[in-house]
């Protein structure tokens, strides 16, 4: 499947040209969101399987408000990213509890040599776990923060929370995160 | 930042590198689902747009339907054609009555009074005593 050829074009341009029957623009959407959204479910979940199920209900979500989506209000991630997250807050209530993972899949690879690769792949594993095991919002800030990337302020949005709240959850999750993994400083490289 | 999270970055920062570099990535069969999805909600509305884009730039045929309904299709024109019948009949053949009122339409008439208050009409009796 080619890569996205409308990178000229903001999503919500896109979404616009979707709503008006443009199959180009769907197409487009579909390459460039899907990964985003199903990244965010995945790391939220844990599960590879469920994050798929959430990614595609939350791009379908998409394509049902896109007639009505109302440019210059908010951006179509952030829209998603509290759908994915809403999404998600349901699955682990059904769950009853949050699952910790003794095994992550592990995903395709071919970067780096043999133990370069093996410790990638540990150090993404056990982050993973550590991230399971933290409450519901404060892996969803730190998840956002620092592997997302986004800005405190547009978390702030997606979490319906003040930056100054986005602030506290993010440092008290990666201190949760540094004693959780500090225990495995010698099979994962963690350098204090 | 508390002094714990400025130690605690540089070593996070490994593994969230690592997160970030090894992102799970949809595979083609997640990206068709998510495709068909998208083309049968995109069918609910495709009516409605190819039917807007039709009106705006169609065909001459196109346009004259438009115009047609509007204005209420068959029902109203017949309404319409017995309207104009009656009013080429009066003109061909006005009825007797219409004589009385027509010099008035047509500006022909010598003389007209009209009393602006009836009430003399009841007083003249009187006078005339």
């Amino acid at each position: 499947m080619p890569l996205d050829a409308m990178t000229d074009q903001s999503d919500e341009a896109l979404l616009r040209r979707f709503a008006q029957g443009d199959r180009a623009a769907a197409r487009a959407l579909t390459l460039r969101l899907t990964p985003k959204v199903m990244g965010h479910a995945y790391r939220l979940l844990g599960q590879r399987e469920e994050a798929e199920d959430i990614a595609q209900e939350a791009m379908l979500r998409l394509w049902r408000i896109a007639p009505e989506w109302r440019e210059g209000e908010a951006r179509v991630t952030t829209w998603l990213y509290r759908v994915v997250a809403n999404l998600c807050t349901d699955r682990l209530r059904r769950r009853g509890r949050i699952t910790l993972l003794d095994k992550v899949p592990d995903p395709p690879d071919d970067r780096g040599g043999p133990a370069q690769d093996m410790q990638s792949r540990a150090r993404v594993d056990a982050l993973q776990n550590a991230l399971n095991a933290l409450p519901e919002r404060q892996r969803q800030a730190v998840v956002l923060r620092h592997i997302e990337e986004i800005g405190n302020p547009e978390i702030a949005e997606i979490m319906g929370i003040s930056v100054e709240a986005v602030e506290s959850l993010t440092a008290r999750g990666k201190r949760a995160l540094s004693v959780a993994l500090s225990s495995k400083r010698d099979a994962l490289g963690y350098v204090e | 930042m508390t002094d714990a999270g400025k130690n605690d970055a540089p070593a996070l920062g490994a593994f969230f590198a690592a997160a970030k570099a090894r992102a799970p990535q949809p595979d083609t069969a997640l990206f068709a689902r998510v495709m068909a999805d998208a083309d049968a909600v995109q069918a609910g509305f495709a009516p409605a747009s190819a039917a807007t884009s039709e009106a705006r730039g169609g065909t001459l045929r196109a346009r004259l339907d438009l115009i047609w309904h509007a204005l209420g299709g068959w029902p109203s024109m017949a309404g319409l054609s017995a309207a104009t019948v009656a009013g080429i009949w009066l003109g061909v053949s006005p009825p007797t009555a219409l004589g009385t009122v027509a010099p008035l339409l047509t500006g022909r008439a010598e003389t007209v009074v009209i009393d602006a208050e009836p009430v003399t009409a009841y007083l003249l009796p009187e006078e005339a005593m």
